[in-house]
């Protein structure tokens, strides 16, 4: 058994801000000064925006040979935005008849799909966490069960005792159960009560026989002679007993019965006497963890666990938590130049939108999976996803690597955010990424990190030389709001939207161009950062510091999105194919 | 002809200039759900409402005549004082009723509210800065004390000297007059309350006995130590002062045993009175306005509070030797 780390947990929720606003009152002080910077160059301009505006003076003869279509997956979209509502995507097979025209699965899907609702119309806003889920699909396999190093034991409730699991267990799936601590605050909360059952065994029984063959006297007794407990037994290690004596130690070392400036170290008899008083409260720690699970998905009708079975959710986009796909729809596809709001970076571009993220919880892969075949079958040309996991579990990773390939088969460019978490991504992996297999790599897969108008990258963005493709423009970059409004906006998911907006633009005049291709045009061709030392948070021995980096130690392109260069790099490669 | 003419185009400029001095809020919020905006006065007062909902976006309030002061705007959940004066405002954008904090609205015409707010202090018991006094106007200070705290009576005069006459029926002004009067009582200058209390021998004792001298009320209470350490310390002066000072210790002990005890064991020179209705529930204690003791107040000649809030023997010697040295007696 693995030493367990008694460290603070670290869930991965997506309630953590992952997309920042700046903090507004309901009054502003000054007219929301318009920051679509990524439209600048930093030769031209200064500021290290993705050189939108010199590709349109390149193209500025050229017309374009198809409207692209972007499909964002994420929270919505507000499709009555004045300054988007020319570019939402409206699907040619479907008609507002409550009928489904097109026999696709999804009856009205006239701009895309809302996976989270039901077909009466209503919204779900709050779904349970992917640990939680796991936790409780597992929890009667392997709840309460640990490894000792030679064999898996539980605690038997009704002996009152440790007993040896006879039953065989799969060691893969007990070991991706434990991770489950890390993602879900019930799995936490029960780890913590299960073993605090052979704590307290071991406590009351063998550490307390073994300690008083020395020291008869339990009031005589503190933490200084109960660290030295015998637990090795004919040269073997009970990892379980031995973790259970270390946990002891340590708060025996630091419980005191009388408390305050004079401090008297705690005796064993006052010890067990509190470990007996306060073990209830790890069971009700665990109840109360249990029952904050949210079942949102009852709503919605379907069986989360049969990614074949379609006919759920309904066609309403727009919800209160659909400003951040708003904001991302306006970097791809605001229209320019009139006058109002932001210029897009491709206007001419479709946006079809894929509602699947909630406001509280984390996403169900079946409709990542379902949404992924939708944009496809819809002939999207570029697919945005929104936030990654830290977990995902095998059999629905299936569904949604299939998915993807199924995208990358027809030449479909897959853009992806990274969180904004200050991981390295080369020590912990975060999902759906290019690597779908251990043999396969998809090559349509971008993976964008955010930078700032001084070309540095976002402080507690994730990184990875090989895992990061590029950065973009995503902090305090300015879109389209809720209700034909305009707010500032920080994330890697704004930076992700750029990327999107640029190959929906080399599409645009370039249809001919296959996933990859756009792939390899937008890393082959950003603006040059190299070899400049740039400031970073990373986690060193899980604390978080902030270290220097150069940027091509972040990232495979070692530059910030460049849509003048890729576009040049476009229009040469369209020759050489001629 | 052109007489009547020139008249009736008079008239017309005349109510056209009246017209635009009028207070008017043109909103266009969206929202996902249905909202009451509203509009109401200090006191509570409905001066207008608009539901506001899809297909139906818009609102006017006013045109009206209106007091410039604050007036509570209500947007969904949110509620906000804002200063309104005879001008027109916008509202435009979007409100969250789910989660207000995710609202983006953009408001034009409160220039005057917006200067108000950059002079409210950022820690609850600081001051305004003088600036204020000096930048803002006479409705615009009245509003701006009704948003800060003013809790001693310079404080407030400095705001109400501020306010010429005309401006003071705003509900905020009549609010900060209100104050002012109520923190009346706990400034210097003002006449000392008066009082009739035994002394040991159960005789009636009044302030007014002694008007022509100074006088010190000394507060305290049997169970109090440091009121009792701080009469020792008054002993060792109150001799230097005696011609010219009256000391006067008033107990507010309830249980007349232990006033009793206290008496034989402090052996205190000057007059003692005792008001036996006690602590914290004594209206000698209420209308002199402290809640700790010792407390002790220094009375001028004419009867006049000359300070207060004096809590040992050094400072009521400073004290002493200020008003002694400033008064020929």
């Amino acid at each position: 058994m693995n030493i367990i780390k008694s460290k603070g947990l670290l869930i991965f929720t997506l309630c953590i801000p992952f997309f920042q606003l700046k903090a507004q009152l309901i009054k502003n002080t000054a007219k929301e000064n318009i920051a679509d910077w990524y439209n600048l160059s930093a030769d031209q301009d200064g500021v290290y925006g993705a050189d939108v505006n010199k590709a349109y003076q390149f193209l500025k003869d050229k017309a374009i040979k198809k409207k692209p279509v972007v499909a964002i997956i994420g929270f919505g979209l507000d499709t009555e935005h004045e300054d988007l509502k020319q570019a939402v995507w409206l699907n040619p097979n479907e008609k507002a008849d409550g009928k489904d025209n097109d026999k696709n699965g999804w009856a009205d899907d006239l701009h895309g799909w809302n996976f989270l609702g039901n077909t009466k119309g209503e919204m779900v806003d709050a779904i349970s966490k992917v640990g939680d889920r796991e936790f409780l699909r597992l929890r009667s396999k392997y709840e309460g069960i640990f490894w000792t190093g030679q064999n898996y034991v539980r605690f038997d409730d009704a002996l009152n005792k440790p007993v040896k699991v006879t039953i065989p267990v799969d060691k893969a799936e007990f070991d991706y159960f434990k991770l489950l601590r890390g993602e879900s605050q019930a799995a936490a909360a029960s780890n913590t009560y299960q073993f605090a059952k052979f704590m307290k065994y071991y406590l009351l029984n063998d550490f307390d026989q073994e300690i008083k063959k020395t020291y008869p006297d339990d009031s005589k007794i503190t933490a200084k002679e109960f660290r030295k407990i015998k637990i090795e037994e004919n040269g073997q290690t009970d990892s379980v007993k031995m973790v259970a004596h270390m946990f002891l130690t340590s708060f025996m070392g630091t419980a005191n019965p009388t408390g305050g400036p004079n401090q008297q170290p705690t005796t064993l008899d006052k010890f067990k006497e509190n470990i007996i008083k306060t073990f209830p409260n790890r069971k009700e720690k665990y109840d109360n963890a249990l029952a904050a699970i949210v079942d949102g998905r009852k709503a919605i009708e379907d069986n989360p666990n049969d990614v074949n079975q379609k006919n759920y959710g309904n066609g309403n986009l727009s919800t209160s938590s659909s400003f951040s796909s708003t904001m991302c729809a306006g970097i791809i596809a605001a229209a320019r130049d009139n006058q109002l709001g932001v210029n897009g970076i491709a206007p001419n571009a479709e946006l079809m939108s894929l509602r699947i993220y909630p406001k509280t919880g984390e996403i169900y892969y079946k409709d990542l999976a379902l949404a992924i075949r939708y944009a496809v079958d819809q002939k999207a040309d570029v697919i945005l996803l929104g936030a990654p996991n830290s977990i995902y579990p095998p059999n629905e990773a299936k569904w949604v690597n299939d998915a993807l390939l199924y995208a990358s088969s027809k030449g479909i460019l897959v853009v992806s955010p990274v969180l904004d978490l200050s991981k390295d991504l080369s020590k912990q992996s975060f999902y759906p990424n290019k690597n779908i297999s251990a043999e396969n790599e998809l090559s349509n897969f971008l993976t964008v990190a955010a930078s700032d108008s001084t070309g540095m990258p976002l402080k507690d963005g994730n990184f990875g030389k090989k895992e990061l493709d590029v950065y973009a423009p995503g902090v305090n970059v300015s879109s389209t709001y809720m209700g034909s409004t305009y707010r500032k906006g920080t994330g890697s998911m704004l930076a992700a939207a750029n990327v999107a907006g640029v190959a929906a633009l080399i599409k645009a005049y370039y249809p001919q161009f296959t996933g990859t291709q756009l792939r390899s045009l937008i890393v082959g061709n950003v603006t040059l950062r190299d070899n400049v030392e740039v400031e970073k948070e990373t986690f060193v021995k899980d604390r978080k510091v902030t270290d220097l980096f150069l940027f091509n130690e972040l990232c495979v392109s070692g530059g910030i999105l460049n849509a003048y260069k890729a576009i040049l790099a476009a229009d040469a490669l369209s020759k050489q194919k001629q | 002809m052109k007489k009547i003419i020139f008249f009736i185009s008079l008239l017309l400029q005349v109510y056209t200039s009246m017209a635009s001095e009028q207070m008017l809020i043109k909103g266009n919020i969206k929202s996902l759900s249905k909202i009451t905006v509203s509009l109401k006065n200090l006191e509570g007062k409905l001066m207008a409402e608009a539901l506001v909902q899809k297909q139906s976006e818009s609102f006017v309030f006013g045109p009206i005549s209106i007091v410039p002061d604050l007036y509570m705007l209500t947007i969904g959940k949110t509620t906000q004082k804002v200063f309104l004066t005879n001008t027109t405002v916008t509202i435009n954008g979007y409100y969250d009723d789910a989660d207000p904090q995710n609202s983006n609205l953009e408001f034009t015409g409160l220039e005057q509210h917006l200067e108000l707010m950059t002079y409210i202090p950022k820690r609850i018991k600081d001051q305004v800065s003088p600036e204020a006094f000096s930048r803002l106007n006479g409705q615009q200070l009245s509003a701006l004390s009704y948003l800060v705290k003013v809790d001693n009576y310079d404080y407030s005069k400095t705001f109400v000297e501020k306010i010429p006459v005309a401006d003071l029926k705003s509900i905020s002004a009549q609010h900060l007059l209100k104050k002012a009067d109520s923190l009346k009582q706990f400034s210097t200058g003002i006449n000392a309350p008066d009082f009739s209390l035994p002394d040991e021998k159960g005789k009636l004792v009044s302030l007014a006995d002694f008007k022509g001298r100074i006088v010190v009320l000394d507060f305290w209470a049997s169970w109090c130590g440091p009121c009792r350490r701080e009469m020792e310390v008054f002993k060792t002066f109150y001799k230097n002062y005696e011609d010219k000072v009256q000391f006067i210790s008033i107990s507010l002990d309830e249980d007349p045993s232990k006033y009793k005890t206290a008496l034989q064991e402090m052996n205190i020179p000057w007059l003692k009175l005792w008001d036996k209705s006690g602590f914290g529930k004594s209206a000698l204690q209420a209308s002199y306005g402290f809640k700790a003791i010792p407390f002790c107040v220094v009375v001028d000649p004419e009867g006049k509070v000359f300070k207060r809030n004096i809590i040992n023997g050094v400072e009521l010697q400073k004290a002493l030797n200020a008003i002694t040295k400033n008064k020929e007696i």
